[in-house]
């Protein structure tokens, strides 16, 4: 759907946000269920969510401008709700306390830069190194969905602080300190990988 | 704390050549930025672009949030049609007046809130009326002229603000008026929730 189409519909109201829904749901379904499931790891819970910004763009229709593509605005609107979702009002957990940073840890991450990554050799390896991570992204999902979720849309999109910072609906300050803390832990979680990959034992 | 360090890891994690592309924390940043893509590559599913189902869904939902008309008007019962109109508001007036009547009659008296702890910079505070409290600091900072920022997720109430270096006396008078802690980095994160229930 493109986004002239979507304001027309918009303006128009009544019938035709029927036929507008339809090829919303059309057009964008498939990639904004991927990203929610990525996200929340539950099917019915990523459809859900999806259908519930379908709702809220309809409902918003009227403060879009056109002066972005129609698919990064809808996309803002499922990351707020996901967001939404994974939060918590569970305690911050200091990991720098925690045993989880070491400080052999620290001096292997420090190594990163002075060694080439180990390339691959063969299919098993490279089999081995995505089971490894799989695994450990699987647990930094589980353990800090928020952090985990906002990592994986800065890889995705290229997001700026400012726009973590408009996302989150934090100060900048704050941005900062909840980036960080993404850092540290996948840092955690994915100690292992992090070996693996560059060849540290 | 958030250092220039962490700065080079998020910009290479985003796909941006800064500087200093060849520093340990690109580097890491880079490694980590190859690991979520193949796994996202890998974890990809198959929607299918139409789904009757899916869209009918959708449709009724649209309709139970107001979106789109009902299909068709429900059979009125006679009694709902009797109660309807302005008996109905006045029902749900009474019904609301006595709520808040009760409410404001077990509501517990207003006491100091009760900073717990500090764990990651965050401060907690503890206070009967979450909301007020939130209220109260937002305002107050603002008028010392910090641009606090109120937020609310999931029951949890919070206060972000980035204080000015050094703190002029009027902020630390607020943040000591509450027994809160200066921040050593100038970033005051506050949650504010009611006190634990016995």
């Amino acid at each position: 759907m493109d986004k002239s189409a979507f304001m027309q519909a918009c303006r128009d109201g009544g019938d035709s946000i029927e036929g507008a829904l339809r090829t919303l749901d059309r057009s964008f379904f498939g990639i904004l269920y991927r990203d929610s499931l990525r996200a929340v790891r539950d099917p019915a819970t990523a459809r859900d969510l999806v259908q519930d910004t379908f709702i809220k763009v309809w409902q918003r229709c009227a403060t879009f401008r056109g002066e972005s593509e129609l698919l990064p605005w809808i996309k803002s609107i499922l990351r707020h709700g996901i967001l939404d979702r994974l939060r918590r009002p569970d305690p911050e957990v200091p990991l720098e306390n925690d045993g989880g940073i070491t400080v052999e840890a620290e001096g292997r991450m420090s190594q990163l830069h002075s060694r080439s990554a180990a390339q691959p050799e063969d299919e098993m390896r490279q089999r081995q190194l995505g089971e490894c991570f799989g695994r450990g992204w699987n647990e930094f999902a589980r353990a800090a969905p928020k952090h985990a979720a906002v990592l994986a849309w800065i890889v995705e999109d290229g997001l700026s602080n400012e726009e973590i910072s408009r996302l989150l609906g934090r100060t900048p300050g704050a941005t900062r300190e909840f980036i960080s803390q993404c850092r540290k832990r996948a840092r955690l979680h994915l100690a292992e990988w992090y070996e693996l990959a560059c060849g540290v034992r | 704390m958030f250092q220039d360090d962490d700065q080079v890891w998020l910009d290479a994690l985003a796909g941006h050549r800064g500087p200093r592309v060849d520093s340990a924390a690109a580097r890491e940043a880079e490694e980590l930025r190859a690991g979520i893509l193949a796994h996202a590559a890998e974890a990809e599913v198959d929607v299918p672009a139409r789904d009757a189902a899916r869209e009918q869904q959708l449709i009724e939902r649209a309709r139970r949030a107001g979106l789109l008309p009902q299909r068709s008007a429900p059979a009125r019962n006679p009694w709902l049609a009797w109660f309807g109109g302005w008996r109905a508001g006045l029902a749900v007036a009474g019904l609301a007046g006595m709520a808040i009547v009760i409410g404001v009659n077990l509501r517990p008296k207003a006491e100091p809130e009760i900073v717990r702890s500090s764990p990651m910079g965050v401060v907690r505070l503890e206070d009967a009326d979450p909301l007020e409290l939130q209220r109260r600091l937002v305002d107050e900072l603002r008028a010392a002229g910090v641009e606090a920022v109120a937020y609310e997720r999931v029951g949890l109430r919070g206060v972000d603000a980035d204080l000015p270096q050094p703190v002029p006396p009027r902020i630390r008078e607020v943040l000591k008026r509450h027994r809160i802690p200066l921040p050593a980095d100038g970033v005051l994160l506050l949650e504010i929730a009611e006190p634990a229930r016995p």
